[in-house]
């Protein structure tokens, strides 16, 4: 190599350090169970954490069935967000499967965002008639927008217990971004203020805390049982309740079958809506803010339809 | 109301006095004043009534005031009702300890060949599960799970199992560490040995309602262990994963259950690597090596009426993969699962068998095999609930040699023969705590017949769960 080849290669190898030079501080890395987890993450660690969600933008969390590089993902990280409730039990396996004593519950860097959460539909603990013990409560509680001053809070809580020379940083972060969710929920509850008290269905029961925060009457679900299809009998009762209680809108998830959702739609004359429950599960729902515009936007649209 | 009382008796003690001078006055003067008196007395009587008023407005306010209080103090211990609540309530209903779960199983078989006349030609018999064992109804195995952490650093697991004949069994006891930090893992007692891919799965958690045929032939349904196993997780982006295991291992090939020795028995060693292609698809792969030295392995076989015992060592290769597709990362509408792998099976040692019937009475001799076998599988749930699967294995039971030229009347089940099975199966899981399963299999595992086996199985799983492994 000529002395000008050597000369170049070192100032190659100089720029790289260079541009390496922000990331020395190394970012803390979060690893989440969910999307929605991730977004909040986000808002409060900002250029000071490097966040991964498992389940992917789109799938159903609850469900997700991890795969072997989530191992790895596991394995690396400082910090892991779940939501609790056995709503990301599939976590447990893995978290033994890494052996890091921090992310085990009870640890330094396991955050279960559920805690101090007030739980809707608490269930008691033992065997319930659901044959099995899954869950304390409803778990989706993220779609209260108030709740993320908790999961913040819990969030934050870990962020300052690991990093605390960035202790101000995440502080400051949270305390602006409830901030603007504040005005924003005052917003959304402004916007949603025609519907309350109107009566509503969803296909799956995703929506208690929401509707609490917003006032939003869900009647029903079209599906008997988390998980299970509705019989056409079934169906015919809907239709006629939602007759007599003059039902004019229905929710759904993307995920949830439209079939049926359109058929009693049709049937009886409503209009559907169709609601994120989830960061990325609608192209529009980007981050936990626009989770709740695109969410917003499709009740109103729904609501100025269906009226005469 | 001491202040309305003290301005009425001064508002009189001013009028008194106003009243006296007007004695001289005239009796124009006179009604002037009385005017006047009477206009002031009107005047103090309007601000009496007017501060009246504003103490009681003042007094009403004060109750009101009262009533936010005590409003405020009612929403305080709501919420710390609800705070406690939410300190109370389980951080999920899981975290019994310890955890407990009940699998229930059973079929319904219907077979065209006799079931007594079962066995895989050209291999020696494993004694291990054949699955369907039996015509008509029968119970499976029911399985009782208790796990929990122990304290911060291990968890217990025992599994029971209880046979349709009333016999309990222990089919996995033992603890494993659970923050040896650095991706490290150690598990001591009974488990099932982590070769392969499907050893360490329970068999109610399996695709299809029995063991594939290389299970079934080199380790007689599954590999359980008395042992211990260390695993480490590589750190970095691939999933790489070793682990070995050393133990007295309780079934085929090993027959390690009766032997009296110290110190090594059998071992075990696997290596698993794994990733993800994109968010849909991903995949593992493994290799592993399994190493036992039967010393008095019996088994009859009754339909030859024959006795073997084998001593010597037995070497096993498996390689296995796994694929795995659901759309967008999501597998609970959609999803497809590759599954395959390959036994490899070196034996070399000595031959004790007595034939009865035979003038020979008990022979000995050196024998020496490599029997090899696989399986591949495909499960597709084409929707919700429901999963359709087809498996296919294959055996290839090799050219066993003998000190001798052994007479055809001597080994009978041994003769080489390539035993193949065709599975088919459907089953309907309408939450994932039930499931049920119809499955067909045309079983060619011995040479002058073939089986065609259905078969309809039902499992139910009570109480806490885990997530199932990759």
């Amino acid at each position: 190599m000529s002395q000008n080849g050597r000369l170049a290669v070192r100032f190659l190898c100089l720029g790289f350090l260079l541009l390496l030079a922000p990331w020395a501080q190394a970012a803390l890395s979060v690893v989440t169970t969910t999307t929605d987890l991730k977004s909040l993450v986000e808002a409060v660690g900002g250029n000071r954490v490097s966040v991964v969600s498992l389940a992917p933008a789109g799938s159903d969390a609850e469900d997700y069935a991890p795969r072997p590089q989530d191992l790895d993902r596991l394995r690396d990280a400082r910090i892991i967000v779940r939501v609790g409730l056995d709503y990301d039990l599939w976590l447990d396996r893995m978290l033994r499967q890494t052996g890091n004593p921090a992310l085990m519950r009870g640890g330094a860097g396991h955050v279960d965002s559920s805690y101090a959460i007030v739980l809707l539909e608490v269930k008691g603990a033992g065997l319930s008639d659901g044959g099995h013990s899954h869950g304390a409560g409803n778990p989706h509680y993220w779609l209260d927008p108030a709740n993320a001053e908790i999961i913040t809070g819990n969030i934050a809580e870990a962020l300052v217990r690991l990093d605390p020379a960035n202790a101000k940083h995440y502080e400051q972060r949270r305390i602006d971004f409830l901030t603007r969710l504040e005005q924003r929920i005052r917003l959304w509850q402004t916007q949603l203020a025609p519907l309350a008290g109107k009566p509503l269905l969803t296909y799956h029961n995703n929506w208690p805390y929401f509707a609490r925060r917003f006032r939003l009457n869900f009647v029903g679900t079209i599906e008997p049982r988390s998980g299970v299809a509705p019989s056409p009998a079934a169906l015919s009762v809907l239709i006629r309740r939602m007759r007599d209680e003059q039902v004019s809108f229905i929710v759904r998830h993307p995920q949830d079958p439209a079939r049926d959702v359109d058929f009693l739609a049709r049937k009886a004359g409503a209009r559907v809506a169709i609601l994120a429950a989830s960061v990325g599960d609608l192209p529009q729902a980007k981050d936990y803010f626009s989770l709740f515009d695109t969410n917003v936007a499709a009740l109103t649209a729904a609501y100025s339809e269906s009226k005469p | 109301m001491r202040t309305p009382r003290i301005l009425t008796l001064s508002a009189f003690a001013l009028a008194l006095s106003l009243a006296l001078p007007a004695q001289a006055a005239n009796d124009a003067d006179l009604a002037q004043i009385r005017e006047q008196l009477k206009q002031m007395k009107e005047n103090y009587e309007q601000r009496i009534a007017a501060l009246e008023n504003r103490l009681a407005q003042a007094e009403s306010t004060a109750s009101k005031a009262e009533t936010v209080a005590d409003k405020a103090e009612a929403s305080a211990s709501q919420a710390q009702a609800a705070a406690q609540q939410a300190s109370q309530r389980p951080a999920s209903a899981n975290s019994f300890n310890p955890e407990l779960s009940l699998i229930l199983v059973g079929n319904y078989t219907n077979l065209s060949q006799d079931p007594n006349q079962r066995r895989l030609q050209g291999f020696m018999p494993s004694n291990g599960e054949l699955l369907p064992a039996e015509r008509s109804f029968n119970l499976g195995e029911s399985e009782l799970t208790f796990s929990g952490n122990i304290n911060h650093l291990f968890r217990g697991t025992l599994i029971l199992a209880i046979a349709p004949d009333n016999t309990l069994g222990v089919e996995e006891a033992n603890f494993q560490t659970l923050g040896l930090g650095n991706g490290f893992n150690l598990k001591a007692g009974r488990f099932f040995s982590s070769v392969g891919y499907l050893n360490d799965i329970h068999a109610h958690a399996w695709d299809f309602s029995n063991a594939p045929l290389p299970y079934q032939a080199f380790f007689g349904g599954q590999l359980g262990m008395d042992g211990v196993q260390a695993r480490w997780l590589a750190p970095g982006d691939t999933y790489f994963e070793v682990g070995v295991e050393a133990a007295r291992a309780l079934s085929f090939p090993a027959a390690d259950e009766t032997r009296n020795k110290n110190g090594l028995m059998s071992g075990a060693v696997f290596a698993h690597v794994g990733g993800d292609l994109d968010v849909s698809n991903s995949w593992r792969a493994g290799l592993s090596y399994f190493y036992a030295e039967p010393n008095g392995r019996d088994y009859d076989d009754p339909l030859n009426d024959t006795t073997y015992s084998f001593s010597g060592s037995s070497k096993t290769w498996i390689a296995d993969f796994v694929w795995k597709w659901a759309p967008n990362g999501d597998a609970s509408r959609q999803n497809l699962k590759l599954q395959g792998e390959y036994f490899n099976q070196s034996e070399d040692g000595t031959l004790v068998y007595d034939v009865h019937g035979t003038a020979l009475g008990t022979q000995s001799g050196s024998f020496n095999n490599r029997q090899s076998g696989f399986y591949a599988q495909a499960v597709y749930q084409f929707m919700p609930h429901w999963r359709i699967g087809y498996r296919y294995d294959q055996l290839y039971s090799g050219n066993p040699s003998f000190g001798h030229d052994p007479l055809t009347s001597e080994f009978p089940s041994l003769k080489d023969f390539n035993p193949k099975r065709n599975t088919l199966m459907v089953d309907w899981t309408p939450d994932e705590f039930s499931r049920f399963r119809l499955q067909y299999a045309q079983d060619k595992t011995r040479p002058e017949a073939t089986d065609n086996q259905f078969w309809v199985q039902y499992i139910m799983s009570l109480g806490a769960h885990g997530a199932h492994k990759y």
